[in-house]
């Protein structure tokens, strides 16, 4: 079972992204975004975590 | 044909030769060979090594135009060293084995291509195609076995069971030229391939590119240099190697939706040439040489071999530049059906050995197009979300190590065989947990008195074995008949840990652990070597039973 952050962390979390893609600005956004993913993706260091979080991002888009 | 212009090299002219066929010689030839570019002529003088005569028909009376095709990895040397062409060729051309690649003004990943002391050549040279073509043509003029026909245009080929009828077309009159087998070797926009109906397969790059080529001095050593989204060609890809004569080469990436024409203006390349040398703090006079207009490609033939015609080099495949394989796969195709197609010729292997041409040279170009399309989506992204991620391992590159591998432009490395019908005893190549697999091409080894392993190699088939006791076994010593090809005896290679007497065989000594270690052997290890030095079978303890059936199964075509 894959940790989780709690409710309190998940507030810290979207703080922490919100004031880190303010803080790239609106040409960098879309840069600063795809290299945190693939950075997290490294540090998640599993596949199907990977493809599992995709299609859940899709779900709604 | 006038003479194309250039600031550094002489174009030779060939002469129209009248071709005896028009004054009502009949002739059959064993093998015709369409297109004199660096295929062609590798094949054919790989065909003269084991005395088969060919003719080489070229539309054109001299060498290609611009210099095209620029690096030569070291596998491709390793066959003209076979040749007997290496020395011309290392004496000109610009060995290397670095790169630099840079996303805006950073550094983000150095290139270091596999060398050791133990190699005879570089990974990598940088020449011309023009100086290429040139210095094999000079040899294939010198070979008797080889007709080489200028301005002889072939416009139509067909075959039946028995022949192939090739129509000529030359300045004095049209012929006709019958033959065997036949190598078409006419290039991307084969007229051999549209003769047969064929058509390549496969995808095309979207990105663009402009190729140049200008002299100018500069110190500047000889590595790759590779830019992404630099100052002076925003959002695009510039990639810069050196060439001998003070010519550089730079290729840039022009924008999707611009203008052809516009771009292709030669005020335009200058503006965009200046700009990158300005860049990259070069400040001397230039002269702008040659220019193209490139797009990548990985296409190829289903099948390479159709009856009595095989398809070589750009013929039978296109590949992108990035990776530089397009020249490096087309001479390995061409010494691949060249030694096969003259053992047949001469009756030392069955008609079924050219199936395997295919099997083993399109085996090779589809890990070409896994590799070099990794590369090409890395150089010029086909997609937005492609070119978000792609940026993004760029970005993180400049401090983070994780993902710099996938910068690597994967450069040529030389196909291995182990799933050809020609391979046999698969299952004995797991006894080694180092040295050149079977199916490799064999790596070469600095012997003590600074000669090399690959030195010693014969035309047919070669036998490495690893000695440490005092006496060879008889029947490995046997082996140099059982294993002979027509006169051709099989050469045997003995690498020893004590200096012993051997009558015959070539013996290297091995007193230092190092040549055993590299090959991962043992007192009793034998390497069977292809006529292309491909590892047929190697034995970990030799079975010599084995190693004779693997040798008939070769020659057999292999298993069905």
């Amino acid at each position: 079972m894959t940790k989780q952050l709690s409710e309190q962390e998940l507030e810290q979390a979207l703080e922490m992204l919100a004031v880190a893609i303010n803080d790239a600005g609106s040409d960098k956004e879309m840069l600063f975004l795809s290299k945190l993913c693939f950075a997290l993706a490294n540090q998640l260091g599993d596949l199907e975590g990977l493809e599992k979080a995709i299609a859940m991002v899709n779900r709604d888009l | 044909m006038d003479s194309p212009g250039s600031v550094y090299f002489e174009y030779p002219y060939y002469k129209f030769v009248r071709p005896g066929e028009l004054d009502g010689e009949i002739s059959h030839h064993s093998v015709v060979i369409i297109g004199a570019g660096p295929v062609g002529i590798a094949a054919a003088l790989e065909l003269a090594r084991h005395r088969i005569p060919c003719v080489v028909l070229d539309a054109k009376n001299s060498v290609s135009e611009g210099s095209r095709a620029i690096c030569i990895a070291r596998h491709s040397m390793e066959c003209l060293h076979q040749l007997g062409l290496a020395e011309q060729f290392a004496d000109k051309a610009l060995p290397w084995i670095y790169g630099t690649s840079y996303y805006r003004d950073k550094e983000v990943y150095r290139l270091e291509m596999p060398h050791s002391d133990n190699e005879r050549f570089f990974p990598m040279y940088n020449m011309q195609q023009q100086y290429i073509e040139k210095f094999l043509i000079e040899k294939a003029l010198v070979e008797p076995l080889i007709d080489l026909r200028w301005q002889n245009r072939v416009v139509d080929i067909k075959q039946s069971d028995s022949a192939v009828r090739i129509q000529v077309e030359t300045p004095d009159g049209d012929y006709e030229l019958n033959c065997d087998y036949s190598l078409a070797a006419d290039g991307a926009r084969s007229v051999c391939r549209h003769s047969l109906g064929l058509k390549l397969d496969g995808d095309a790059y979207e990105g663009r590119y402009i190729i140049a080529d200008i002299q100018m001095k500069s110190d500047y050593p000889t590595e790759r240099r590779a830019f992404f989204d630099p100052l002076s060609n925003p959002g695009l890809t510039i990639l810069i190697h050196k060439q001998p004569d003070d010519i550089w080469r730079i290729d840039y990436q022009i924008e999707e939706g611009m203008d052809d024409d516009e771009e292709l203006q030669e005020n335009k390349i200058r503006e965009r040439i200046q700009s990158i040398l300005k860049m990259i703090g070069e400040k001397a006079d230039w002269t702008l040489e040659w220019w193209s207009l490139y797009k990548a490609y990985t296409l190829a033939l289903d099948d390479y071999r159709h009856g009595r015609i095989m398809f070589v080099g750009d013929a039978a495949h296109l590949v992108p530049i990035f990776g530089v394989r397009g020249l490096n796969s087309g001479i390995a195709d061409a010494m691949n059906a060249a030694w096969k197609l003259a053992f047949v010729i001469n009756g030392w292997a069955q008609e079924k050995i050219l199936d395997s041409y295919s099997p083993e040279r399109r085996g090779a170009t589809l890990d070409v197009f896994d590799n070099a399309s990794k590369s090409t989506k890395f150089m010029t992204p086909p997609s937005r979300g492609h070119q978000l991620m792609r940026d993004a391992v760029l970005s993180l590159s400049v401090s983070n190590d994780f993902c710099r591998p996938l910068i690597n432009p994967r450069q040529s490395q030389p196909y291995t065989y182990i799933e050809s019908p020609l391979t046999g005893f698969k299952h004995r190549d797991a006894q080694f947990s180092g040295g050149a697999g079977t199916g490799a091409p064999i790596f070469n080894q600095r012997c003590e008195d600074n000669s090399f392993l690959l030195d010693y190699i014969g035309k047919a088939f070669t036998v490495v074995y690893f000695l440490e006791s005092e006496e060879v076994p008889e029947e490995v010593l046997k082996l140099q008949e059982s294993l002979c090809v027509g006169q051709e005896k099989c050469v045997l290679i003995i690498i020893s840990r004590l200096p012993v007497l051997i009558k015959d065989a070539v013996l290297l000594c091995g007193e230092k652990g190092d040549i055993f270690k590299q090959y991962d052997a043992i007192g009793g290890s034998l390497y069977l070597l292809r006529p292309d030095r491909h590892v047929l079978g190697r034995w970990k303890q030799c079975i010599v039973s084995e190693v004779v059936e693997s040798f008939r199964n070769c020659l057999n075509g292999g298993e069905k």
